[in-house]
């Protein structure tokens, strides 16, 4: 089958130059996407390309410098110490809510087939994840484990839930508190919050410490959120700078899960457009966009408050309620996509 | 800790870590190295001081929003914002003249200095256009229209009174032979 490709070998500089019409634009970008060769050769022009910026760079005026920082801080908050404050005020409402159940509330059954004292285990061994590397001087101590695949916090779950099952959930609840304290201990060393750790799937690109913290936060509240609808009380959504972490966190990691769900065999971009206090808009894509500026294939819109649900699976993402513009298996595989960043 | 330079590959994936961190010092160190090349880009292809600051802000707050579409593996810092930039612009000045054509405007000269004539010329800079000075002249002219001015390469076909398969391969020619030279002077855009 004929794609075209000497024709799109032809438009290739022009291509890198951003002078052929939006149609031939988008023939010469869907293209690249499925051929290496031309790839090669547009990243080998675009280094021309780069090159014929640098002659004319001019200062721009002072004050443009502020403005525009704070445009863009307005638009996505920095993450600053707000993940480990964030973190600690969910291990105390966690831990007041443990504290306020009788051993009866602790056999209830809350998500899957877990009752509370096996989702509290469930907990620990996904914070112990994180904990064992910060405690460990070795950055690669995880490597050693030939486990590193997507099913290793489902094992050290099954593994933790086998061992709490008949122990007094008081020493379950204090081994959990325990560990956390110990990692917010270590996360106020100097320089902690940007050593680079893996995440509970450890499949996903390594991230600074304190981008893993928004995620001890994220699971944090969703099984404080869990165990309370059990126990009949009223859902407790996360405050809005925590919404706004939690959704930075899944915007950030969706080109990576849109990845490992091999999305990236044919990439097309999505626009994600969420509402509410702490919402935003954001364009996502599985591959690396030479084109920033071409339209997304997909808008999905829908509530952030929601969104977090989603991304802890607390929500089915065909159902969960949002709008689709555009294509909608492009939308389907984002939603699909967000709902596999929880932890379990 | 060790300070990195912007001409260092490390610079450019630690300074991606930490906008994908949240990181604001990094958008700041971004800026303080880049913003002359995206301002002054949007201001040579737009002639428009003013786009050239809407240009500029739109760049910086779309990578501190969305850090993780760079991939430091497949190119600097530089070249990224360089690409986003000049799509901007090009976008800008393909949308003045539609809206010129349609109010039927004569299009007005825009009295803006020529930044060229103001740039900073870094030790890249200089390289670059030594080595664009070395084109040929045909190859140098069929460039300039369509990566300063915003042409597209019929444009550029129209302005230069060349068949259109010709300006895409003189275009293409041009291009392959600065890459060329760049890359025997080791120089790193």
């Amino acid at each position: 089958m004929n794609d075209g490709h000497a024709a799109v070998t032809e438009l290739l500089g022009a291509w890198a130059l951003d002078a052929c019409s939006a149609e031939e634009t988008a023939t010469v970008e869907d293209h690249l996407a499925g051929c290496p060769a031309c790839t090669a050769e547009a990243d080998r022009l675009g280094r021309a390309v780069a090159g014929l910026a640098t002659t004319v760079a001019v200062p721009p005026p002072a004050r443009l410098r502020g403005a525009i920082l704070a445009a863009a801080v307005a638009r996505r908050p920095a993450a600053g110490e707000e993940a480990s404050s964030g973190y600690a005020t969910w291990v105390d409402r966690f831990d007041t809510l443990l504290e306020s159940l009788t051993p009866a509330q602790w056999r209830e059954r809350v998500v899957h087939d877990w009752t509370v004292q096996d989702l509290v285990a469930h907990l620990t061994a996904t914070d112990e994840l994180l904990v064992a590397q910060l405690d460990s001087a070795d950055d690669e101590t995880l490597e050693d484990h030939a486990e590193l695949d997507g099913g290793l916090p489902a094992r050290r779950t099954a593994a933790a839930i086998g061992e709490h099952r008949g122990r007094p959930p008081g020493r379950t609840r204090a081994a959990w508190r325990a560990q956390a304290d110990r990692l917010l201990q270590d996360v106020g060393e100097p320089g902690a919050l940007d050593r680079q750790v893996r995440l509970a799937d450890p499949r996903l690109p390594r991230q600074p410490l304190r981008t893993a913290l928004v995620q001890r936060l994220f699971e944090t509240w969703i099984h404080t959120d869990d165990i309370g609808g059990v126990l009949g009380g009223p859902p407790t959504p996360p405050d809005e700078r925590h919404v706004a972490l939690i959704v930075g966190f899944g915007v950030h990691l969706l080109p990576a899960a849109l990845r490992l769900a091999g999305a990236d065999r044919r990439p097309r971009s999505a626009r994600l457009v969420l509402v509410g206090p702490a919402g935003g808009d954001w364009t996502i894509s599985p591959a690396v966009q030479r084109a920033p500026a071409r339209p997304p294939d997909a808008t999905v819109t829908m509530d952030a408050v929601e969104f977090c649900y989603l991304l802890g699976n607390r929500r089915d993402p065909d159902s969960v309620p949002h709008r689709v513009e555009g294509d909608p298996a492009v939308a389907a595989t984002l939603l699909r996509a967000a709902a596999t960043l929880g932890c379990d | 800790m060790e300070q990195l330079q912007s001409s260092h590959p490390r610079w450019d994936k630690e300074v991606c870590e930490r906008l994908v961190a949240g990181d604001e010092a990094a958008l700041g160190e971004l800026y303080d190295e880049l913003s002359p090349l995206v301002y002054g880009l949007a201001a040579r292809v737009t002639r428009d001081w003013a786009a050239a600051e809407d240009i500029t802000q739109e760049v910086f707050v779309r990578v501190w929003e969305n850090p993780q579409a760079f991939d430091p593996a497949r190119g600097t810092w530089r070249s990224w914002l360089g690409t986003m930039t000049h799509r901007r612009a090009v976008d800008w000045v393909r949308r003045s003249a539609a809206r010129r054509r349609h109010t039927a405007d004569a299009a007005p000269p825009i009295a803006v200095p020529d930044p060229e004539e103001t740039a900073v010329a870094s030790s890249v800079a200089k390289s670059v256009q030594a080595a664009v000075d070395d084109l040929p002249a045909a190859q140098r002219e069929a460039i300039r229209l369509a990566y300063f001015d915003g042409q597209t390469y019929r444009q550029v076909a129209e302005t230069l009174g060349i068949p259109e398969g010709t300006a895409k391969s003189r275009l293409w020619q041009g291009l392959r032979r600065l890459g060329a030279r760049l890359q025997a002077e080791g120089i790193e855009t």
